[in-house]
C-alpha cells in the first residue's frame, strides 16, 4: 500500500501522464484512501488547466491582428460635443478679431495727419496690402492710385523698418468718421 | 552557400518553415509578456541577431538558439506597454453568464500574475512544459539546462505556484 509521502512523490510524473497502468493504479487506491492527498492532486490538475487557459489565450492574443482584437466597448463618446465647442472657438475667435479690428486705425478721438507724399506706387491694388515705408509712425491717410487710403503701422522688430497696412479708407470709413472728429 | 542564393523551389518550404516558427515564437513571447506588439518586436529582433551572428534560423540548431534569444529577451523585458487583459481572450467568454466570465477572468489574471513572481527559470520551464506543451527534453535544450534540472524547476515552481495561489486566495 502506498504511503504520502510516495504518493505525492508521483504528482509530477502524474500531471506529466508519465505513470504506467501499474503505478496508476496505486496511486489511484491511495487518493480514494486520503481526502489531503486527493485534494492536493486535484488542486494541482486544476492548476495544470488553468494554465493551459492561460496558454490558449495567449495563443488566440498572439495570432489576432489589431484590428481584430475583440477589445471591450469602450465607453461610447459623445462625438457631437467636442464638434460643436470647435465651432464655437472658431466664431469667438473670427468675433474677436473683427471687434479687434473694428477700432483701428486709430482710438477714438485720435487725430490722424494725412500725409500726401507717402509713396503711393507701393499700394497697387484695392485690397487689403503690405507695404513697407521708411518711417510711419502712425496711422496716416495717403492718396494711392487716386484713391485714399489708410496707413496703418504694425510692430517691427527692426527699428528701421516699419511694417504697415494700407486700408482702402471706404473699409474703415467707420474709424475715418472718428478720427476726424 | 550563401543564404540569399536558396532556389525558389527550396525557398517556399523553407520560408513556410520560418513562418511557421515565427507563429510559435510570438505565442512564446506572448506567453512569458502577454503584450503582442512587445512580443512581436522580441522575435523580429531575434530573427535580427540570427542573421547578424546567430546561426541559420532554418536549422534546428538555429531554431533552438532563437527559441532561447526570445525566452531571455522576454525575461529581461522592461515591460513598455501594458499586459493584455485576460477577460476578452478566454474559452467561451459564457455571454449569458458574465459574473462567472468575470470571476474566471480575474482567476486566470491572478494565476498570470503569480506566475510572473516566480523566479526565471521556474517561471520559464513552467511556461515552456505546461502552456507550451513541450516535452523535457526540448524544454532542456532551450533553457540549455539537463533535463533533470528542468524538471527540478517545473516540480518547484508548481509548488510554489500553488502555495502562492492559496495565500491569495480569500
Amino acid at each position: 500500500m502506498m504511503n504520502c509521502t510516495a504518493a505525492r512523490a508521483r504528482l509530477d510524473d502524474w500531471l506529466d501522464d508519465a505513470l504506467d497502468a501499474s503505478q496508476t493504479a496505486d496511486l489511484d487506491r491511495h487518493l480514494a484512501l486520503c481526502r489531503n492527498c486527493a485534494r492536493l492532486f486535484q488542486s494541482h490538475r486544476a492548476l495544470e488547466s488553468d494554465l493551459l487557459q492561460l496558454g490558449r489565450a495567449a495563443d488566440r492574443i498572439a495570432v489576432a491582428t489589431t484590428a481584430a482584437a475583440p477589445r471591450r466597448a469602450a465607453p461610447r463618446r459623445n462625438r457631437l460635443l467636442p464638434r460643436i465647442l470647435r465651432i464655437a472657438a472658431a466664431i469667438a475667435i473670427v468675433a474677436a478679431a473683427a471687434w479687434t479690428m473694428r477700432g483701428w486705425p486709430s482710438k477714438p478721438g485720435e487725430p490722424v495727419v494725412p500725409i500726401a507724399k507717402t509713396p503711393a506706387r507701393q499700394l497697387k491694388n484695392d485690397a487689403l496690402e503690405s507695404v513697407r515705408l521708411a518711417s510711419a509712425p502712425r496711422v496716416e491717410m495717403v492718396e494711392a492710385d487716386g484713391r485714399e487710403r489708410w496707413i496703418v503701422p504694425i510692430a517691427s522688430s527692426n527699428p528701421r523698418i516699419t511694417i504697415v497696412w494700407a486700408y482702402d479708407a471706404g473699409s474703415v470709413g467707420d474709424a475715418r468718421r472718428r478720427t476726424a472728429q | 552557400m550563401a543564404r540569399g542564393s536558396t532556389e525558389p523551389s527550396q525557398a517556399e518550404p523553407r520560408d513556410a518553415a520560418l513562418t511557421l516558427l515565427h507563429g510559435r515564437l510570438v505565442r512564446l513571447a506572448v506567453r512569458l509578456i502577454w503584450n503582442r506588439d512587445d512580443a512581436e518586436e522580441i522575435v523580429q529582433e531575434a530573427f535580427r541577431l540570427s542573421l547578424a551572428n546567430g546561426p541559420p534560423a532554418d536549422d534546428p540548431r538555429g531554431a533552438a538558439w532563437l527559441w532561447r534569444t526570445v525566452c531571455n529577451h522576454c525575461l529581461n523585458h522592461r515591460r513598455r506597454r501594458r499586459a493584455e487583459p485576460l477577460d476578452a481572450w478566454l474559452d467561451s467568454p459564457a455571454a449569458d453568464d458574465p459574473r462567472a466570465a468575470m470571476t474566471r477572468a480575474e482567476e486566470l489574471t491572478r494565476l498570470r500574475g503569480a506566475l510572473e513572481t516566480l523566479p526565471a527559470q521556474q517561471r520559464l520551464a513552467l511556461v515552456l512544459r505546461c502552456m507550451e506543451q513541450l516535452d523535457y527534453v526540448r524544454v532542456a535544450e532551450i533553457m540549455d539546462l539537463s533535463e533533470s534540472a528542468v524538471r527540478a524547476h517545473v516540480h518547484l515552481g508548481r509548488r510554489r505556484l500553488a502555495e502562492l495561489l492559496a495565500e491569495d486566495r480569500p
